[in-house]
């Protein structure tokens, strides 16, 4: 899976968005491919927002699911999400194996 | 996407200009790697690289109404609200980076307030000003420029208007008007970031009257026209540079500069002509600058955001942290530091479209922000100064602390913890020091008394944009002295 980033301009940040997408690309790794928020290939983009008001503009993204990360514990259920969303993927192909 | 420079390709860029520059009676040969000079560089310089950086651009970068291309926000014509808040949250992001002023939001200023004014001159002389401002505005679009908004004249007797000074210098005005262009002479004063400035813009300072219509001009031309000379003003400070890169200059990466801009029979070419003695726009002009240039002035929301991180880090070496007192006024700073930024966001959210399709803030709000701006920053440095103690003026140098003499004392006397190295103790009070009384001072204090407008000019604007008979109104209806109001 590919999910584009697109951090908001970090004005006031709440935490770390680069330390936070580089922890992301961590915990995901093997499941997720980031890429930039252009990438045709993207499935997702991620808005990376550094406060709740997350002002950054959607308009670019067009056809793709878009998901809003605007603090630590945002991006905590996004990697829960994830990964269970694999789990599920894989006792899916482990049934229709069986 | 346009050339969007990164800070090599704009320090680069600089070293191409042959700037007449004078600093301490001396021609400054190289004010690109002069020691003083450099760290305003750097700040510029600061804002083309975050330009670049994914975790920056969508504040730094705008989409240009002229070409479609993606460019540098400092180059950029409001196209909607979202655009003015933006530009604030710009100001405050750049100022937290940087700590001190990055001078590049002034040629913004200028350029937004132009394309109103040429496009207003246009629709009632039929002249061809707007024009000549797009093509121009492509150029510096498309070449990423950094332009000095150019406004404040010296000014002389205060009294006098300009045509009435005791010498015709002392507002910029025409002395000769030729058929390709006119020819110049007067100064600009306290020009933020001019010798880093590819372009300075000229506006004129104050509402010009018909007997004053040799001086209703505004005009660009390049930094390095001929002509035009450029004295560094002095900061507070300002030689630490001179010692080499000791923690004692505060600031480590950035400051800013001023500079006194002579203009002495320039040639300026028709084609950079953008007002030419209509004086009755030069109110729309002046205001509308200084109400951008007010909203700019976001950028010392950031620069407060960094002395509350220094307060905060210097309690907490000092053992004080937890000191009710302390915790109480840093909330303060906080408090007032973050009421400093409702103030440009709302005079941004309440902006609006003038006929020439650039957006233009909420005059009222952008005053009221400013005016703000000339008080809190003065009173978060007096909380900074009194968390942080008298060693903040009192503290031996950076050679002091490295001496094989005296530096074993320095390090012994001045620890206030096992785990909180001298150094960073004393590092940290510089900086405090730099930006409530040295070089960044400059900016972060009597800039903010005085730029964009000193007090009363906008007291001026807030008596005169406020609806007093609505509200005697709304007065008069609730205690029953009329019976309609509502």
């Amino acid at each position: 899976m590919k999910v584009g980033i697109k951090y908001c301009g970090g004005c006031r940040a709440g935490y770390d968005r680069v330390a936070l997408v580089n922890r992301l690309k961590n915990d995901v790794a093997g499941a997720v491919d980031f890429v930039g928020p252009d990438d045709p290939e993207a499935e997702m983009v991620l808005f990376v927002s550094g406060c709740k008001s997350a002002c950054t503009s959607i308009d670019q993204i067009r056809g793709r699911a878009v998901r809003f990360v605007t603090s630590e514990e945002d991006a905590e259920h996004w990697i829960r999400e994830v990964l269970e969303n694999i789990q599920a993927e894989i006792g899916r192909i482990q049934a229709r194996g069986r | 996407m346009g050339k969007l420079m990164n800070a090599k390709e704009y320090e680069e860029s600089l070293r191409k200009l042959k700037l007449n520059v004078y600093m301490f009676g001396r021609k400054v040969e190289n004010p690109v790697d002069d020691p003083i000079i450099r760290p305003s560089m750097n700040a510029v310089a600061a804002t083309y690289e975050f330009a670049h950086r994914p975790e920056y651009e969508d504040i730094m970068t705008a989409k240009s109404h002229i070409t479609g291309k993606k460019i540098n926000r400092f180059t950029h014509i409001h196209q909607s609200v979202d655009d003015l808040v933006k530009k604030s949250k710009m100001g405050r992001l750049l100022g937290s980076l940087t700590a001190c002023c990055f001078q590049r939001c002034v040629g913004m200023d200028a350029l937004n307030a132009l394309s109103i004014t040429t496009h207003a001159i246009d629709a009632k002389y039929n002249t061809e000003y707007y024009k000549r401002f797009l093509k121009y505005l492509e150029y510096v679009q498309e070449n990423d420029l950094v332009c000095d908004g150019a406004m404040t004249d010296p000014k002389g007797d205060r009294s006098l208007a300009p045509s009435k000074q005791f010498d015709p210098d002392l507002f910029m005005h025409v002395v000769e008007e030729r058929p390709d262009g006119i020819v110049v002479s007067g100064a600009k004063a306290h020009q933020t970031g001019a010798v880093n400035s590819h372009e300075i813009i000229v506006m004129p300072t104050i509402t010009m009257r018909e007997e004053d219509k040799d001086y209703a001009i505004s005009f660009a031309l390049p930094s390095d026209t001929e002509g035009i000379t450029y004295i560094m003003g002095r900061q507070s400070c300002d030689t630490r540079k001179l010692e080499g890169m000791t923690f004692d200059r505060g600031n480590m990466h950035y400051g800013g500069h001023e500079a006194l801009v002579v203009f002495d029979k320039v040639f300026v070419p028709w084609e950079r002509v953008f007002m030419y003695k209509e004086y009755e726009f030069t109110t729309q002009l002046v205001e509308n600058f200084a109400a951008y240039h007010r909203q700019s002035y976001a950028c010392k929301v950031g620069v407060g955001d960094v002395l509350i991180g220094a307060t905060q880090t210097i309690a907490e070496f000092n053992g004080t942290e937890r000191a009710s007192h302390v915790k109480d006024k840093i909330i303060e700073m906080n408090h007032l530091n973050e009421t400093l930024f409702c103030g440009c966001i709302a005079c941004a959210a309440e902006g609006h479209r003038e006929p020439s399709g650039t957006y233009l803030v909420d005059v009222l709000l952008a005053n009221v922000h400013k005016q703000n701006i000339t008080r809190f920053p003065y009173e978060i440095a007096r909380l900074a100064q009194d968390i942080a103690g008298g060693l903040v003026v009192t503290c031996p140098s950076a050679a002091d602390l490295a001496s094989p003499e005296v530096g074993k004392w320095v390090e012994k006397y001045l620890k206030t913890k096992p785990d909180v190295p001298t150094e960073h103790r004393l590092r940290i009070l510089r900086l405090i020091e730099n930006i409530t009384m040295g070089t960044a001072a400059v900016g972060y204090l009597t800039e903010s008394m005085h730029g964009a407008g000193s007090p009363q000019a906008q007291r001026i604007m807030i008596a005169r944009l406020v609806n007093m008979k609505q509200k005697q109104k709304m007065a008069r209806f609730l205690c029953g002295i009329d019976s309609s109001g509502a």
